[in-house]
């Protein structure tokens, strides 16, 4: 059995769910989330909701410094207090115990993992340190330089070696290159100048030396023969690909996490290029300053009430349309134009009304009047079922054409956009022109 | 642009991506270690799991998961816009063609890279060592593949690969738990094919990684070219339990987790093991390379993270050198690299070090060249063809033998009309 699905074909040929679209009023099109262009908006780590500005995010390697994961389960550590006794030493001796102090270690609470497990010693302040400053990699630098002069030093050679065959033809009157009053050292100084750049320092490359192979190679621990322990001391592919910079064969030697950071996403049109959707900045909010989602444009086409659809039977199958607009919205629905992909996969055949339907503007206010106007729309009691406020439920009779296999139906919206044209100056500012909007609608109706 | 954002010169970092068959490595050129390994395959809505590297999926089908797949590299793992970055790609040797095309049209149409770098991912690995010669073995999950590579010219006639890998002897851990692995029930021993039959993928990989290493050669073994699954028995390892899901402890003995391995040289059953693939790719070398060759094996790859596996290999080596199959091959003493970074993301460092040079433009496909020739003219190892000089700075053909070896490494034989193109190639 498949599922019933309402899909709307967005301009680049793909059927989407409605709640994936966006609408862009500039083109005055449906957009799905392959055509539009994301873009990082803002960076906050998922577990304190703390905003981290992006020059920190990057800093910081795109991790929160405050929250810290479990390595093994990846849940938030929690910060435990321990009473410990100071111990008394003279002469590297204990002389016995003193006060005591409180001490701070990390707990997962979810696994019972501590740092203590990891021999990670406990710490005095409640906020650690807890990750250990990344110590820098001298061997990376160094081999950066190494190639970076390397990669110069051939490109000085190879552009000598150009116009050293360039200068071929002097060689075919007779005359050697060396006996040229630009000596060779004049030459390689023109060549550099040419690469631009083009310094590079021999000592860097004569000092360098790479890693030597060795004859020597290391068996298998003997502790992995005779006293493996349990497998738990081990660390698992997941932990270990999780700290990609500190991969660890046993558990002991793993290291809490911190948090990855998330991004709150802008859309921006690829045709446009303006923004479609921007969220706010607040890490909390679930709002947008800018939000233009096809739910907020398109009116909405819903299976209200299935029939039991028979081959070869009209049978009257309820649907419904909601107006997300705050104006009164007829629509016409046209038969699919054989040109879409999905003609060819329609299995039924449907009569759509004939006429315009009218659908309410959309009132946020009007659930809570006692009173409201009722306007009369002058329906077809043949084809309107009920109307409430901007939603209207109407029939469409369908008749599936195939014994078996999925039932499916498809149309063309049409209805009128009013399109604002912005503009700067409020006296310039043009009354809305209606733009015909006609998105495709293609319906799985199940399968019989 | 903001200051902080500039990387060295007037460029942002480049993103470096190293897509294997099981795991993909990204991260920021010029940094060490890559930030995150993460699975290569999508998990779509209703759980089904899409390998981005399965090679039966159409060009359409492919677009959309690397579409979804690129989409969560860069919003969901590396934080970073897209745009104005370029890419370096560390690719496998034999990508299909219908591979690269469609990554490059994603990147490029959807994501609007400015450029991107698609180099063969083993000879990057040499890279960190500042090594420009060296045998590359890299144990994959589905493969095993050689490549030689001496004074950066990669040679491609010692390519060979084979498909024996971490799979095979996750395979091999399967089959000798349901041939003779034991669960603990309260007082009596249940047989574990009985109790669970074939275990998850998932679960043997753990048991894999918490519980195997790699022995060393069984000593008893005559016959040093090819040993019979089963024959080597002979192990020292001590049993461990491993705790399933349900409760119950199932009895990993130490043979499985000692000589599991030996599946890996047992060989394919046709005659071809890692060991072998090592011996003929060196013999596929002229024969004045060898010698420094077998002197620099460096032994890469996720399936390579096995405790002892290096020594073991060079064990196998020394073994099958006296094999008559190998007299000819004068490879003098073996020697083996320690790698400096980690073995499973050897080839990311390299791709890293190379994608944080600059004066490397013109290995870069850029966006309006591609947008202006399309996809045909993405450079290939393959290709015969002359380099789109509009892409390229005009630097002229580079040599074949320039004196630095650099620029044939990143390019490998790009421009090489010496070098016998693939169909001539004979591959394991």
């Amino acid at each position: 059995m498949t599922e019933c699905e309402v899909n709307y074909t967005c301009a680049c040929g793909k059927c989407m769910p409605l709640i994936h679209l966006f609408f862009c009023k500039y083109c005055v099109t449906l957009r799905c989330p392959k055509c539009v262009s994301h873009e990082v908006d803002s960076y906050y780590c998922p577990h304190c909701l703390e905003n981290i500005p992006s020059a920190e995010a990057k800093s910081m390697k795109n991790k929160c410094q405050s929250c810290l994961e479990c390595p093994n389960c990846t849940n938030i550590l929690q910060v435990r207090s321990a009473q410990v006794p100071m111990v008394r030493r003279e002469a590297g001796k204990v002389k016995g115990f003193g006060q005591f102090k409180k001490v701070y270690y990390l707990q997962c609470s979810f696994c019972f993992w501590t740092t203590r497990d990891v021999n990670q010693p406990d710490k005095a302040a409640s906020n650690g340190p807890w990750i250990e400053p990344q110590v820098e990699d001298t061997w990376m630098i160094g081999i950066i330089n190494y190639y970076r002069h390397l990669i110069q030093k051939e490109k000085v050679e190879m552009e000598k070696r150009k116009r050293q065959r360039r200068g071929s033809f002097l060689g075919s009157l007779g005359i050697s290159d060396k006996l040229l009053p630009f000596s060779k050292l004049a030459r390689s100084s023109f060549s550099m100048n040419l690469t631009g750049s083009g310094q590079f320092d021999e000592n860097v490359l004569n000092n360098f030396t790479p890693v030597e192979p060795k004859e020597e190679t290391e068996p298998a621990d003997e502790k992995y023969y005779t006293n493996p322990g349990e497998p738990y001391h081990y660390a698992s592919i997941a932990s270990r690909i999780n700290q990609p910079s500190n991969e660890v064969y046993y558990a002991c030697d793993l290291k809490p996490n911190c948090t990855h950071l998330m991004v709150k996403r802008s859309q921006r049109c690829r045709e446009c290029e303006h923004n479609l959707s921007k969220p706010e900045f607040n890490p909390s909010s679930i709002k947008f300053k800018i939000h233009q989602i096809a739910l907020r444009f398109v009116p909405r086409f819903r299976i209200v009430k299935m029939a039991s659809l028979t081959s070869g039977e009209f049978s009257k199958v309820q649907f419904s349309l909601t107006n997300p607009t705050e104006y009164n919205l007829p629509v016409e629905l046209l038969p699919l134009p054989d040109s879409h992909f999905f003609y060819s996969k329609l299995t039924t055949e449907i009569q759509l009304p004939s006429k315009e339907l009218v659908l309410a503007a959309r009132d946020d206010t009007a659930q809570y009047d006692t009173e409201s106007a009722i306007q009369d729309f002058d329906d077809d009691p043949e084809i309107v079922v009920a109307r409430r406020m901007n939603k209207l439920t109407f029939v469409i009779n369908v008749k599936p054409l195939v014994s078996s296999g999925d039932v499916t139906m498809g149309f063309q919206l049409k209805y009128k956009y009013k399109a604002m044209t912005p503009s700067i100056r409020p006296e310039e500012q043009k009354d809305p022109e209606d733009v015909n909007v006609m998105p495709c609608v293609t319906v799985v109706l199940g399968s019989i | 642009m903001p200051l902080y954002e500039l990387g060295l010169g007037s460029e942002k970092i480049h993103v470096i991506i190293d897509i294997g068959s099981y795991h993909t490595k990204i991260g920021f050129a010029g940094e060490a270690s890559p930030r995150h390994i993460i699975p290569s395959y999508n998990v779509k809505r209703n759980n089904e799991v899409v390998n981005i590297c399965d090679p039966k999926l159409s060009k359409s089908e492919l677009a959309d998961e690397l579409i979804t797949f690129v989409h969560a590299i860069y919003f969901r793992y590396l934080l970073t816009n897209p745009k104005d970055r370029k890419v370096v790609i560390c690719e496998n040797f034999l990508q299909t063609e219908l591979f690269r095309e469609t990554l490059a049209e994603v990147l490029f149409k959807q994501f609007s890279v400015v450029g991107v770098m698609m180099t063969p991912a083993l000879p990057l690995s040499l890279i960190p060592l500042g090594t420009p010669t060296g045998l590359v073995v890299n144990v994959g999950y589905h493969d095993t593949s050689v490549i030689c590579v001496y004074e950066g010219m990669i040679i491609l006639q010692s390519y060979l690969s084979v498909e024996l890998g971490t799979h095979a002897h996750l395979m091999a851990v399967q089959r000798m738990i349901s041939e003779s692995g034991t669960v603990k029930v309260g007082s009596e021993m249940k047989k574990a094919s009985e109790l669970y039959g074939d275990l998850d993928l998932s679960v043997l990989e753990d048991i894999r990684a918490r519980t195997c290493f790699c022995g060393e050669r069984p000593v008893e073994l005559k016959d040093p070219a090819f040993t019979q699954s089963g024959v080597n028995t002979a192990h020292r390892a001590s049993d461990m339990s491993y705790p399933m899901s349900d409760g119950y402890h199932l009895l990993v003995s130490g043979k499985i987790r000692e000589r599991s391995v030996e599946v890996l040289y047992d060989g394919d059953g046709e005659d071809n093991s890692i060991a072998t693939l090592v011996l003929d790719s060196l013999l596929k070398c002229p024969i004045d390379c060898r010698v420094e060759l077998a002197g620099r094996i460096l032994v890469i790859g996720g399936g390579s993270m096995l405790a002892g596996f290096d020594h073991r290999l060079k064990q196998e080596l020394t073994a099958l050198l006296e094999h008559p199959r190998f007299s000819k091959l004068s490879a003098g003493k073996l020697k083996f690299y320690k790698p400096n970074y980690f073995r499973n993301t050897m080839s990311w460092t390299g791709g890293a070090i190379m994608g944080s040079v600059e004066h490397l433009h013109d290995r870069y496909v850029s966006r309006d060249f591609y947008n202006a020739k399309g996809s045909a003219t993405l450079p290939n190892w393959s290709s015969l063809a002359p380099q789109p000089k509009d892409s390229y700075q005009s630097t002229g053909t580079p040599s074949r033998r320039s004196s630095t070896p650099l620029r044939d490494f990143m390019s490998s034989p790009l421009s090489s009309s010496t070098l016998p193109p693939i169909s001539n190639l004979s591959l394991s």
